[in-house]
């Protein structure tokens, strides 16, 4: 990867739409029960609402800054060293949430297709696909993002939809019961399932017009926000919120539920886990290239693909972590509670207030001259 | 420090060591000399020192993890 390299504003949405739906959307459902048992949906619209107004924010930054990496931009705006700080704390951040989805990942498919296999096996095979695609570069990325993309959301949007014709939508009911206190508290964890999309200021300078970050983010956001409302809709339809709760993953269970007698294929669980597993794979590959891309920055390298090799073996030291799915859970739940609000409101904001000041000093300035 | 001792004990058993130095051997045999190759001198030489910090710590981790 280069600096010579280009993306697309599409290509980027792509990317950035297949990066947020990682293993999130198995547990979305169970996540926002736990957080209240009305009104799912609006928790999901309105945190979704929230995260597209940063990524416009993003976008702005990144408008602002063309042609320059995450790391300049921390570097003009809150000095060398504090943006040394910051990409390591990014990186071994994205390293962790890489390590974990992998992990999760792997027990998913240890428990659904690969009984016996031991699962390191499982997840060096993810590691390893992964650590030779980052090598690829940006464009490739960018047009295997783009085929993906074509492929996989009419065929998600059908499959879920073949569950709908079963489904009882006064499992939805009561709406609009949400009392505001809930809705604040429960938002955050919509945060976990979007999580991915701050990559933009990463690949933004890869853009073939920079000015375009200000769309392709918030439209990569709106159209995961869409596609988690149907899913959600559609499981809670058919599971009803109390088997909701008590599933691990709500999503794979509804899944499995989908059942069309004498069909072609009627059991969609093959279906559904070989989605899935491009879902994941495009939500590792993407983070992986950032932080090649990232590091490569922070040291002054001109080539960076030798550092997606580098991560691989943090990245299998995080999904070994964990014991077990609780712990997972656990260790996930700390990360994203409280490196994820830093890098996705807090440093972008203190980047903002910077520009803000840099601006009125040159304006002070020039009317004083 | 018990839990960081713990931790090495656990994780630095055989696969993990393996992992990281045949990810130091790929640096070393494969990017190393394609980096040379393209002129990209600090480039080599960042991959040339993560190889061996790769190969001989995980080396080191492994022999603390089995003397606890």
């Amino acid at each position: 990867m280069n600096k010579d390299e280009k993306l697309s504003g599409f290509e980027i949405v792509t990317i950035l739409t297949l990066l947020m739906v990682g293993t999130g959307i198995l547990s979305l459902p169970r996540f926002l029960i736990e957080a209240s048992e009305v009104d799912t949906g609006l928790i999901i619209l309105s945190g979704g609402t929230i995260l597209a107004i940063v990524a416009f924010i993003y976008g702005y930054i990144i408008s602002r800054f063309p042609g320059n990496g995450y790391f300049e931009i921390l570097s003009i705006t809150l000095t060398r060293p504090i943006a040394y700080v910051l990409s390591t704390i990014y990186v071994i951040y994205i390293i962790i949430l890489i390590g974990l989805n992998i992990r999760i990942f792997a027990e998913t498919l240890k428990g659904s297709l690969f009984p016996m296999t031991p699962i390191e096996i499982i997840i060096l095979a993810m590691i390893l696909t992964g650590g030779y695609g980052a090598r690829l570069g940006l464009e490739t990325l960018g047009r295997f993002a783009k085929l993906l993309f074509l492929v996989m959301t009419p065929v998600t949007v059908i499959m879920f939809s073949l569950a709908i014709p079963d489904a009882d939508f006064s499992n939805l009911l009561p709406i609009f019961k949400i009392s505001f206190k809930e809705l604040a508290f429960a938002i955050p964890r919509v945060f976990y399932s979007f999580i991915g999309f701050d990559a933009i200021l990463i690949f933004g300078m890869f853009l073939y017009k920079p000015q375009d970050a200000k769309k392709t983010g918030p439209t990569s956001v709106v159209l995961v926000m869409l596609l988690y409302l149907f899913i959600n809709t559609v499981t809670l339809a058919k599971l009803g919120a109390k088997q909701t709760l008590v599933l691990v993953w709500p999503t794979l269970s509804l899944i499995r539920s989908i059942d069309i007698p004498l069909a072609f294929i009627e059991d969609m669980t093959s279906i559904g886990l070989s989605l899935w597993v491009f879902s994941v794979f495009m939500s590792y590959l993407p983070n992986c290239m950032a932080n090649s891309v990232l590091l490569g920055q922070m040291t002054g390298c001109r080539e960076n693909n030798f550092f997606s090799v580098c991560q691989l073996p943090f990245i299998y030291l995080a999904a070994m972590l964990p014991s077990n799915i609780t712990y997972i859970y656990v260790i996930l739940d700390g990360t994203t509670k409280y490196l994820g609000p830093l890098f996705l409101f807090i440093v972008p904001t203190l980047i903002l207030i910077v520009m803000g000041m840099k601006s009125l000093k040159t304006k002070v300035a020039k009317s004083k001259s | 420090m018990n839990i960081i001792l713990y931790y090495i004990k656990t994780l630095f058993s055989v696969n993990m060591p393996v992992i990281f130095i045949l990810v130091g051997l790929f640096l070393l045999l494969r990017d190393v000399p394609l980096l040379k190759k393209r002129k990209l001198n600090k480039e080599s030489t960042i991959a040339k020192v993560l190889a061996y910090i790769y190969i001989l710590g995980s080396i080191a981790l492994f022999i603390i993890g089995k003397m606890i």
